[in-house]
């Protein structure tokens, strides 16, 4: 073999050597290379996350709290949810399964003030991204997501893998951490309020006296009224007039005063000096009488019934005392009269 | 020829007193292997069995000897093997060696100091021991450097001596000892939150959760409508969770049942909605204490008893460090007064827990 052969010979096997350890460089960086996401990976501190709502599967508000560990400027970061908080992450049935997830608001302290944006290509994970921050995150992270479907399953524990990654792809990261949560189920408080209408009657007999010419006869009688009907009641009362046998004593079909020595029978619901009989509407209700029967010494009595006291909405109770007067003159015949008057609230609910 | 014979006679001559001696020193020769007695009850006591550790104790621990000769040294030889020539076990040095205090059992209680000249062999002497040995013996060396093996046995060879430079051998036995791999017990605890809301749950145990509607009954005006919901909640979270409520007061289409937003005594004939985690109202008579062995308690507004209140977004119970599960209790109120429209009046409340870890 000539030299030159010889040396041809060395230097092919120096290139094989050269060959293979590139090769033996190039397989121990590429295994080396997932090393760093591993191990120089650190414990955010400090972490929670709160949820806007915890029902299942509704969608809602998610804010994560945290402390980075590290002062790597952050390109990226993802909240993952599982069902375990270590080992191979199973994803939560529902989280996120179509991930509609916005950003609430720019995030605070992660590093730039702008420019993050939400990323939802992962059904499952919450993901944010800023390829040009280049500042460091500072103090505690505030990172709030919206529109984020909970998990399916009522009262069910679930676990949110948090990572920080130094690239925007969420390859190498720089701090992880995890937290928990729960989903719960709703308490449904219910209470019934039944309609409620209270009418009452205090006599159920008035005594007007024994009448003359002279004087006038008076009395009174009072009811209690109240609902909670939306458009509060009415009372209406009807009854003839004043009767003895075939005699009668008309009616005063429109506000009068009482005048003696006339045939008068009549009523109103407020206070009055002619004669002194009667009381104003007394109560915490907002009930009122009915016009006609609510001026002082005017009476007014119609047979076919009429409306003599309201309220528009639910009302408290009130009081009401109606006042009954009866004149005669010289001709009246003699006799015991009498009438029963009948009232009827109606509630309008 | 003559000379020859005369060699041969002087020859012969010089066997039968040779013979002749070692017949008569041979009761001498059987009596000095007769004393080279095995040590008995020996042990060597590893302060711990790590190979490639420094700093390592070796107790030797052994029954009263049985020589009445006085010991002015003793050594043991650490050997890999018992057959052949002694290897020193890779890694085994006792160049540092000290004596941690003055032995037991080997005759006077002082004067006996280590010799660490010899790597394979740990070594005590005194020179002016003149003392019979007696009771157990005891000797403690510090600073030996185990062997590097993990798991590798291998030998100490006892040897006492009557001289103080490891000659003339007394008694004798051999230990087997072992260096072995350390076990690292490892487990991982991860972050846990157990929360639950229903209107039953046995215990604190949240697989048993059940119910999710209260029903106050009828309101009236001259009584109180009371019910009540349960929620059990646990954390390793480092600061402990805190549960907020979260809902609408009593609402009937367009009407409402006032909530008590502040906080209040029940009223009945007032309109009023609200809650509590008190253990004992009377006023209405509501609600029970919260059970479990965890740390939570009622928030400060919602823990009174006879005080009720409903604010949404408030923080009604929590734990400000790792609990064990609590139940708690919710009690709700509900007054009408006379002008209440009627009505199905509900809420839907929602119970949110968040752990700090």
């Amino acid at each position: 073999m000539t030299n030159g052969a010889k040396q041809h010979m060395l230097k092919t096997k120096n290139v094989v050597h050269l060959k293979r350890a590139t090769y033996i460089l190039l397989a121990a960086i590429s295994v080396l290379a997932y090393f760093p996401t591993v191990v120089s990976a650190s414990q955010v501190t400090n972490r929670k996350v709160t949820m806007g709502s915890s029902v299942a599967g509704i969608n809602t508000t998610y804010q994560f709290i945290f402390t980075a560990a590290q002062s790597t400027a952050i390109k990226s970061a993802s909240f993952t949810a599982c069902t375990t908080a270590s080992g191979t992450c199973t994803p939560v049935v529902g989280f996120a399964d179509l991930n509609t997830s916005t950003l609430t608001a720019q995030p605070t302290n992660l590093g730039s003030a702008s420019g993050w944006t939400v990323d939802v290509s992962t059904v499952g994970s919450l993901r944010l991204k800023n390829t040009s921050n280049s500042t460091a995150p500072t103090g505690s992270q505030t990172v709030g997501f919206s529109n984020v479907k909970n998990p399916t399953a009522t009262n069910s524990t679930f676990f949110i893998r948090i990572a920080t990654f130094s690239d925007d792809t969420y390859t190498t990261a720089i701090d992880t951490g995890t937290v928990a949560a729960s989903t719960a189920g709703q308490i449904t408080v219910m209470a019934s309020v039944d309609e409620a209408l209270t009418f009452t009657l205090a006599n159920t007999a008035v005594d007007l006296g024994k009448l003359s010419i002279s004087s006038t006869g008076a009395g009174t009688s009072a009811m209690t009224v109240a609902t909670n009907a939306s458009t509060g009641y009415s009372v209406n009362y009807s009854g003839s007039t004043l009767t003895s046998g075939l005699n009668t004593i008309p009616a005063l079909s429109s506000p009068t005063a009482s005048v003696q020595n006339s045939k008068q029978f009549g009523i109103n619901l407020v206070s009055n000096t002619t004669p002194a009989v009667g009381s104003n509407v007394s109560g915490t209700g907002s009930g009122t009488v009915a016009t006609g029967y609510n001026t002082a010494n005017q009476f007014k009595f119609i047979p076919a019934g009429e409306v003599i006291a309201s309220a528009s909405v639910p009302t408290n109770s009130n009081v009401f005392t109606t006042s009954y007067i009866a004149n005669i003159d010289g001709v009246t015949a003699a006799g015991a009269y009498s009438t029963v008057v009948t009232y009827v609230a109606t509630a309008n609910f | 020829m003559k000379i020859i014979e005369n060699h041969k006679s002087k020859l012969r001559s010089i066997v039968y007193v040779l013979t002749a001696s070692l017949i008569g020193l041979s009761p001498f020769i059987s009596i000095s292997q007769a004393s080279a007695a095995q040590i008995t009850a020996r042990s060597v006591v590893l302060s711990t069995s790590v190979g490639d550790t420094s700093g390592v104790t070796y107790t030797l621990n052994t029954a009263a000897l049985p020589t009445s000769t006085a010991v002015k040294s003793l050594e043991i030889k650490f050997c890999s093997s018992l057959t052949g020539a002694c290897t020193t076990p890779a890694g085994f040095l006792a160049s540092s060696s000290t004596l941690s205090s003055q032995p037991t059992g080997l005759g006077s209680a002082s004067g006996w100091t280590v010799n660490a000249a010899t790597p394979g062999s740990l070594r005590i002497l005194n020179a002016s021991n003149s003392t019979v040995p007696s009771g157990v013996v005891t000797v403690v060396w510090g600073g030996v450097h185990n062997p590097t093996a993990t798991n590798a046995t291998f030998y100490g060879v006892i040897t006492t001596y009557s001289d103080s430079a490891w000659t003339t051998a007394i008694d004798s036995g051999t230990v087997a000892l072992s260096t072995s791999a350390q076990i690292q017990v490892a487990l991982t605890v991860d972050e846990t939150l157990t929360f639950c809301t229903g209107t039953s749950i046995t215990g604190e145990d949240c697989a048993t959760v059940a119910g999710n509607i209260v029903n106050l009954g009828k309101g009236s005006t001259t009584a109180t409508a009371t019910g009540t919901s349960v929620m059990a909640a646990s954390t390793n979270g480092s600061t402990g969770y805190s549960v907020t409520v979260n809902g609408t007061t009593l609402t009937s289409g367009s009407n409402t049942i006032a909530a008590l937003s502040t906080g209040g005594a029940s009223t009945v004939n007032n309109q009023q909605f609200g809650l509590n985690l008190a253990s004992a109202n009377t006023t209405p008579v509501i609600g029970s204490a919260k059970t479990g062995t965890g740390t939570a308690s009622a928030a400060t507004n919602y823990g009174t008893n006879n005080t009720f209140r409903f604010a949404t977004g408030e923080t009604v119970a929590s734990a400000s460090g790792p609990t064990n599960a609590n139940k708690f209790t919710i009690g709700y109120i509900a007054n009408i007064n006379g002008i209440t429209p009627p009505g199905l009046y509900s809420t839907i409340l929602t119970y949110v827990a968040t752990a700090n870890f």
